[in-house]
């Protein structure tokens, strides 16, 4: 059912609310969380979907805030979605025009449930400092998408900078699978200490980043991160644990199917697809407390990985050893990344990137040349840069 | 809940699980599972939609293998596609043609009588060759989805051809379904059977109740709230009752079904665990070790009724209509002897001989045909001691009551009184409800998901071992003998009904009622 509210103010949707639950009859679901998804006006509607299925796990209210255009009169428009359009969950759209645009904060607040924990979610852009953000400090979680943003590898260097406890990025969350299988290896014997790691993926991929940065802290041993060749498409590519009995690898060609290798074991493929926005969601809304791996991850293992510098960034099939920059200068004349789009690299490592060529890609924005010549990620220089 | 993250297959630390990092799934180690009886329809409705929901989930390793044993006479593609059609149809998870395409390269199909040797030794051959080709380690469970006769022959072919024999840090692992024997001596003689065979640790019982995420969330409203322990005990509660009502007859079933009945299909276990386990005192971890031993004291302080005969009910489904069907009773059923003594009713009055429980009693209840599918617990409270209201006012005040559902409609719910609106000071009974909310999401799993997937990790918790099913046959073998004397001419119950009046005079007795689910 949808009641549409134009021109509205908080409380009269309250009193919807109420309304609905009197006369449609209880529809007996509690609610463990509220759940704000702050979004443009145009962009909701993916949000909604991907939070609609996660509430069968987790039902919730939903407040959408969806920001339409600046340049108009103050005025607010709510629309309230329950029963099957909602999955397990109600939701409430806010359309903010005018001036209300800045002002979600006060229009979420009355609508919040009554003691459950609130999650903020900005699928797409997010502000500067979430836990700062009139509406972020309203909740107790707060999630962003680095892979979202125009240049996801300054955002996830600029989520470092502003971290607090409650955070999380959903680059984090799309390697939650990698990161399962590649424990799971280590659980086998032999238990042999891994002496280095070497990580491949596309060149703005955070979750790259993430995932060497985890193997870097956790295993506490060099961890490199690499460019993936230009055919693999998005996201991570290839892990490679190296060990002294032989190395692990568990490689993504297509970004469908991987393959695990190890020493005196045949190869053995497994489905790992890329996961979708409403499974990395029902895995964000399962702990409402704060993600210590998370901040471990991003505040000391980031700066633990090391900057490949070979020219087309090595792919583990090949074997190839990534020959180590200094961590926190690429030489503005090291070698020119030589990617089959004919792509060139900034100069000044400070600088993350200045965008190149417009490289067709799925769903996102601008990409944008990463900071080093090769592609690899150069988090330290770009925490320097602030 | 009963975290399995805390317990690791050996004993070295593995870097890469840290205890604070509870996103990280724990997915099994290399393995396969070879079911005996796979064309039965355990097989076929639970166990292989719940293996291709674990490999969609991604807590199946890469490389894992099923392999199916039975007498028919097929190749690996047309036990692959027997698989693909039970998936389709039962599978709670979206079919992936991804995930289901690496998962039935691991599909291998063994022909072969139990009592072949042959078949046997191509079983271990097929599996050496799965170890060599898909990596499954030498770590191999063996489902026996069979009928209890079969046990031991199966058991001896194990052991001959060394198939139940680890090498370095393999395991093997057996999985039996109930009944767990047929009384206490005969499942002694089984456990020591399969002991024989397989140590106890390597021995999986499964009771899917206990899989189911109700059943565990028990234990999490009980100890991780301050609000129920004060009056979880024999000063606040009256009774207990438990119940685990079919709308169903005995269908196809009736060859299993006649001779055991529904006391040994469904109270010496499921109902005698969710007693267990709303009785319980709390364990001081989770772990399984302490989980079990709370489980095993509690078992072993139940009484049976000073007079059993008064304490018990039985009876058997009749014929008429039932939900707008008309069926047949259970002596009419096919397969059925019409002189059969066999119950599909049964209810008993348990006690418990300790401080917290003394004198208050537990009421089991289960059968078939009765008015709708449904499992529950009901602690029903004491009435207040002195009501300030008038009688009048009052009279349509029940107990109160605290309802874990255990399904349909997983949940809890509280009923209390509550002032009717109006001008006088009226109190009726009104119900507080949490609701799990829909019960067929993908997002749950399935009980036998996490079983077959507490199988491959070797995590024990939910599985009932061996003391806790002989003592389960302590408490109901009295209650069997006592029936097997009164003879075969049961109490007949209209289908839809809630039993036979036998079962509402033993409640009689008590000064109480049956609850209506």
């Amino acid at each position: 059912m949808i009641i549409d509210l134009p021109s509205t103010t908080s409380s009269k949707i309250n009193r919807a609310m109420l309304d609905l639950r009197e006369q449609g009859g209880s529809i007996a679901l509690s609610r463990v969380l509220t759940l704000v998804i702050v979004t443009e006006d145009g962009q909701s509607e993916d949000p909604i979907a991907a939070a609609n299925a996660a509430s069968f796990e987790h039902p919730c209210r939903v407040i959408v805030v969806a920001r339409g255009a600046r340049r108009a009169s103050p005025r607010m428009d709510a629309q309230i979605r329950v029963g099957g359009d909602a999955g397990a969950s109600e939701v409430i759209v806010l359309r903010l025009y005018g001036s209300l645009v800045d002002h979600g904060a006060s229009v979420v607040t009355p609508l919040l449930l009554a003691d459950s924990p609130v999650v903020v979610w900005w699928p797409g852009e997010a502000p500067e400092v979430p836990a700062d953000d009139p509406i972020g400090i309203l909740g107790d979680r707060r999630i962003t998408d680095a892979n979202s943003a125009k240049r996801p590898i300054a955002q996830l260097a600029k989520r470092r900078e502003t971290y607090r406890p409650g955070d999380t990025d959903i680059a984090w969350t799309r390697i939650t699978r990698w990161r399962g299988l590649l424990a799971a290896t280590l659980d086998q014997p032999p238990h042999e200490k891994v002496t280095e790691v070497t990580v491949a993926g596309s060149a703005d991929s955070p979750s790259t980043d993430l995932l060497a940065a985890w193997l870097a802290w956790a295993l506490r041993c060099p961890a490199k991160r690499v460019k993936a060749p230009a055919k693999s498409g998005p996201g991570v590519h290839s892990v490679v644990l190296a060990r002294r009995g032989g190395n692990i690898a568990l490689v993504r060609p297509e970004g469908v199917t991987a393959e695990l290798t190890m020493a005196n074991q045949p190869e053995r493929l497994i489905s790992l697809p890329r996961r979708t926005l409403r499974e990395c969601l029902a895995e964000e809304l399962r702990r409402l407390d704060a993600d210590d791996i998370y901040a471990d991850v991003l505040l000391k293992g980031l700066p633990m990985v090391n900057a490949g510098s070979s020219a087309k960034g090595a792919t583990p099939a090949r074997g190839a050893r990534t020959a180590k920059a200094p961590a926190a200068k690429a030489p503005a004349s090291a070698a020119r990344s030589r990617t089959t789009r004919g792509k060139r690299s900034a100069d000044t490592p400070a600088e993350p990137a200045a965008p190149t060529t417009r490289r067709r890609r799925r769903a996102e924005p601008e990409p944008v040349a990463p900071a080093t010549s090769d592609g690899a990620v150069e988090p330290a220089a770009a925490a320097a840069r602030s | 809940m009963v975290s399995a993250l805390d317990r690791l297959a050996s004993p070295v630390v593995n870097p890469l699980r840290d205890p604070r990092d509870k996103r990280l799934p724990r997915i099994a180690g290399p393995s396969g599972i070879v079911i005996f009886g796979v064309t039965g329809d355990l097989a076929r409705k639970k166990l292989m939609p719940a293996i291709y929901d674990l490999a969609n989930r991604g807590l199946l390793p890469p490389g894992f293998a099923l392999v199916g044993f039975a007498r028919r006479d097929w190749t690996n593609e047309n036990f692959a596609r027997i698989v693909h059609d039970a998936v389709r149809e039962h599978a709670r998870t979206p079919f992936s043609e991804d995930v289901w395409r690496h998962l039935s390269e691991g599909f291998r199909f063994v022909q072969g009588a139990f009592d072949d040797d042959d078949a046997f030794d191509t079983l271990a051959a097929t599996l050496l060759d799965l170890d060599r080709v898909r990596g499954t380690g030498g770590n191999h469970a063996f489902y026996f989805s069979i009928p209890p006769g079969a046990f031991p022959v199966v058991l001896k072919q194990l052991r001959r051809s060394g198939l139940c024999e680890p090498h370095g840090e393999e395991w093997r692992r057996v999985v039996i379904e109930k009944p767990f024997g047929h009384d206490l001596r005969s499942a002694q003689e089984l456990n020591d059977l399969v002991g024989e065979v397989f140590p106890e640790p390597s021995v999986f019982r499964i009771d899917h109740y206990l899989g189911k995420e109700t059943v565990q969330n028990l234990l999490a409203l009980r100890f991780a709230n301050q609000l129920y322990e004060p009056i979880w005990n024999n000063n606040y509660v009256d009774h207990v009752q438990i119940t685990q009502a079919e709308d169903i007859g005995v269908g196809g079933r009736a060859g299993y079904y006649d001779g055991i009945g529904a006391a040994r299909d469904v109270i010496q276990n499921h109902l005698l665990q969710l007693m267990a386990l709303t009785a319980m005192e709390e364990p001081v971890t989770f772990r399984p070790n302490d989980l079990r031993r709370e489980k095993v004291k509690i078992l072993s302080a139940v009484q049976l009724p000073k007079d059993l005969a008064s304490g018990t009910a039985r009876g058997q489904y009749a014929g008429g209509w039932q939900g707008a069907s008309k069926v047949l009773g259970y002596l009419e059923e096919d397969g059925i002897s019409p002189t059969s003594g066999t119950e599909t009713y049964a209810a008993v009055k348990l006690l418990i001989g300790n401080r917290r429980w003394a004198g208050v009693p537990f009421y089991l209840r289960t059968g078939k045909r009765l008015g709708k599918r449904v499992s529950e617990i009901a602690v029903v409270f004491k009435r207040a001691p002195h009501l300030p209201f008038s009688r009048s006012d009052t009279e349509e005040l029940g107990s109160n009551m605290l309802v874990i559902r255990v399904q349909p409609d997983e949940g809890v719910t509280i009923r209390f009184g509550s002032k009717v609106p109006g001008p006088s000071m009226e109190v009726r009974d009104v119900s507080m409800d949490f609701s799990y909310g829909q019960s067929f999401t993908e997002a749950s799993p399935e009980a036998y998901e996490r079983l077959i997937l507490d199988v491959l990790l070797g995590e024990p918790s939910l599985f009932p071992q061996d003391r806790e099913v002989e003592l389960s046959w302590e408490i109901l073998d009295p209650v069997e003998k006592l029936w097997a004397r009164a003879g075969a001419k049961l109490e007949q119950y209209p289908p839809g009904s809630w039993g036979p009046p036998s079962a509402d005079a033993m409640m009689a007795k008590d000064g109480r009622r049956w609850r209506r689910p």
